[in-house]
């Protein structure tokens, strides 16, 4: 199998040129669907990939119109360079506030005060008050 | 504001996240301060309908700061401000006119309109009175001053609302809102077809109420229509009726204005179809109520109108009785065109006015009224102490001019000579030069000629240089004659050419001159002779 693969590969074999479809018709005529299979392989692969590429770019392109509550989160997240850790507390913050709009607590200091902060958050309290005073 | 608020804010409002919008009018309801002003700038800056009828919402309650933010976004906002316009919330509503009005949305008027057509609609009287307003303010820009600032082209907006407006006057019969009417009378102008239906037509639905606004609105753009009118080839005579009707102060002025400039051929075709004005009377906001200018700008155009002359004549009376100088003159003038015997009586009247252009005024006229004793009246003004009534006393007598009198001289008796010569060297000042040219003229007797001129018109003494040169003359006749007419003319300077002209190798020239001189002598034994007052005057 490998000389057949080969045998597609390597070009610059001027008998193999000749012989080229030679193969194609062993069997009379009949495709071994084994043959095909690391051919689908790479294709799946590509797919996925360009599936992945086309979704994280389409996540992070904030010039689509649309009506995505996370991902005007993520857009000011990134407005304001916070990084994953911060981004992350801020969503907890969100999540424990039991907002329906995560980017709410841009716009809000009062949920950074102390006595707001949930009891989950409490050993964050000091990052969160940076966080505070960097968005306010 | 600070750095990360900025930022938040910066992303909120240009976002194409519709998220936003809900996160931002949840801020509006929860946050104050600095955060609630943000929100409200990103909410104006975004293109959600949503969003500006929040703030819409809460327009009554911004301040004046916060309602500065509405003026940046009153672009994006007209469709916000109809559904405000058109929701049943009294608030919202009344909010929405506020802001309509403040943006001047003319935009609107349409909506408005059909909105105050519908009697159902409890907002039917705001919306209404609102198009009332909105169609005053684009009067102002279409027919004011244009303000630059505003892009917005008042020819095109003028036409758009208008066409609203017309389709309005068509549903008249059914929503009998005579404002809507005023709307549109306002804006149309004198090319405005159908208001011009309208107002050939007084069976029209609509007649009655377009007169009456016609009659009563103060809007620039009904007062410029009436004016404008004026100026139509073919005025319809409704509103040259409405404009003989109208007597409220800002119309009169603006017509007095109108008309006081050069009056075209138009505009004097349609005057003279006015029979009266409304403020062609005594009292309040009658004519007597006008300051100086004023009734001296209504005199030319009453006298440009079709008003009969009694009523010319009442005016005229009354502002030669109670009028400032100036009116009183010109209403003096003004008597010119109308003869007749109450028009004599004013005339004589004035001729004894207080003013000395009254004076004049009347001098002027009185002998082409062939008013009873006019040239009795003329040889009195002729001494009058002001220059200008002796100037149009002058002019009153014409034939009295040195050029007739020198026509006619020869044919003239010694008495004639003397009474008209006296009123000619008073009539007309080319006299005295007119004598001094014919003293040098070649023609003997024409010399001859001035010489008696002077001596029976008495103006020797103006004349006395010439007659000095004629001392010398070739012609002993000549010389003698001057000699002889000296003798009015004592002065030292005469006196001495008399002594000269005394040694003339003609006899009657010495003896005229011995003559003059003794008539000196006799002077100035009786102390009258002036001889050294003129000598020192002279020197």
């Amino acid at each position: 199998m490998s000389s057949t693969i080969l045998s597609h590969v390597l070009f610059a074999q001027i008998s193999n040129w000749k012989r080229m479809g030679d193969g194609l018709y062993r069997g009379r005529g009949r495709v071994d669907l084994i043959d095909l299979l690391p051919l689908a392989i790479v294709i799946a692969v590509a797919a996925i990939a360009i599936a992945i590429v086309v979704k994280v770019r389409k996540r992070n392109d904030m010039t689509t119109q649309c009506d995505n509550p996370a991902k005007l989160f993520r857009e000011l997240c990134l407005a304001h360079n916070l990084d994953r850790a911060s981004q992350k507390l801020l969503g907890r913050l969100a999540t424990a506030l039991q907002l329906s709009q995560p980017a709410e607590v841009f716009l809000q200091p009062a949920y950074f005060r102390t006595d707001q902060i949930p009891a989950e958050l409490r050993d964050e309290e000091a990052e969160l008050q940076a966080l505070q005073e960097r968005l306010f | 504001m600070t750095t990360g608020l900025a930022t938040t804010f910066e992303i909120l409002a240009a976002s194409r996240n519709d998220a936003t919008n809900t996160v931002l009018l949840t801020a509006l309801e929860r946050t104050d301060g600095e955060v609630y002003e943000g929100t409200l700038k990103a909410i104006i800056a975004r293109r959600s309908k949503k969003g500006h009828l929040a703030v819409l919402q809460r327009w009554h309650r911004l301040s004046s700061q916060q309602r500065e933010y509405l003026q940046e976004g009153r672009g994006r906002m007209s469709g916000a401000l109809r559904d405000a316009v058109l929701n049943e919330d009294g608030q919202l509503f009344a909010n929405a006119c506020e802001l309509v009005e403040h943006f001047k949305e003319f935009d609107l008027v349409s909506t408005l309109v059909t909105l105050a057509e519908n009697q159902k609609s409890k907002h039917a009287e705001a919306a209404t009175e609102l198009v009332l307003r909105l169609v005053g303010q684009l009067s102002e820009m279409v027919y004011g001053k244009r303000d630059y600032e505003d892009r917005r082209d008042p020819q095109s907006l003028c036409r758009f609302v208008l066409e609203s407006l017309e389709r309005s006057v068509e549903r008249f019969r059914t929503h009998k809102r005579s404002e809507l009417i005023e709307a549109f009378v306002i804006l149309g102008g004198p090319s405005n077809n159908t208001l011009r239906q309208i107002l050939d037509d007084p069976h029209h639905p609509c007649y009655l109420t377009v007169i009456n606004v016609m009659t009563n609105s103060q809007c620039t753009g009904v007062l410029k229509f009436l004016l404008q009118s004026l100026q139509n080839e073919h005025a319809s005579l409704n509103v040259l009726n409405v404009i003989s009707k109208r007597d409220d102060s800002k119309f009169v002025n603006l017509l007095l204005d109108y008309t006081s400039e050069e009056i075209s051929a138009k505009m004097a075709k349609n005057l003279s179809r006015i029979n009266s004005f409304a403020w062609l009377r005594m009292g309040q906001r009658g004519y007597d109520s006008f300051d100086e200018r004023d009734q001296i700008r209504c005199i030319k155009l009453v006298a440009a109108s079709g008003v009969k002359p009694d009523a010319f004549l009442d005016l005229l009376d009354s502002i030669l009785h109670f009028g400032e100088p100036t009116a009183r003159w010109v209403a003096c003038d003004a008597l010119a065109s109308i003869p007749g015997d109450r028009g004599n009586h004013l005339v004589l009247n004035a001729i004894e006015d207080r003013d000395p252009n009254v004076q004049a005024a009347a001098t002027r006229q009185i002998r082409d009224r062939h008013v009873p004793g006019a040239m009795a009246l003329l040889l009195e003004k002729i001494n009058s102490p002001h220059e200008a009534v002796r100037q149009a006393t002058c002019e009153a007598l014409p034939e009295f001019s040195f050029a007739n009198f020198l026509a006619g001289f020869e044919g003239l008796n010694d008495d004639v000579r003397r009474t008209t010569g006296s009123l000619v060297k008073r009539v007309d000042p080319e006299t005295v030069p007119g004598i001094l040219a014919e003293m040098k003229l070649k023609a003997r007797n024409r010399r001859l000629r001035a010489v008696e001129m002077a001596e029976i018109m008495e103006l020797v003494p103006e004349v006395f240089e010439g007659l000095l040169t004629l001392l010398e003359d070739d012609d002993h006749v000549i010389r003698a004659a001057a000699a002889d007419a000296l003798q009015f003319c004592p002065t030292a300077q005469v006196q001495e050419a008399l002594r000269y002209a005394a040694n003339d190798k003609n006899c009657s020239v010495q003896e005229a001159a011995k003559g003059s001189l003794a008539t000196f002598d006799k002077l100035s034994a009786q102390n009258t002779f002036p001889m050294a007052e003129t000598a020192e005057g002279q020197q």
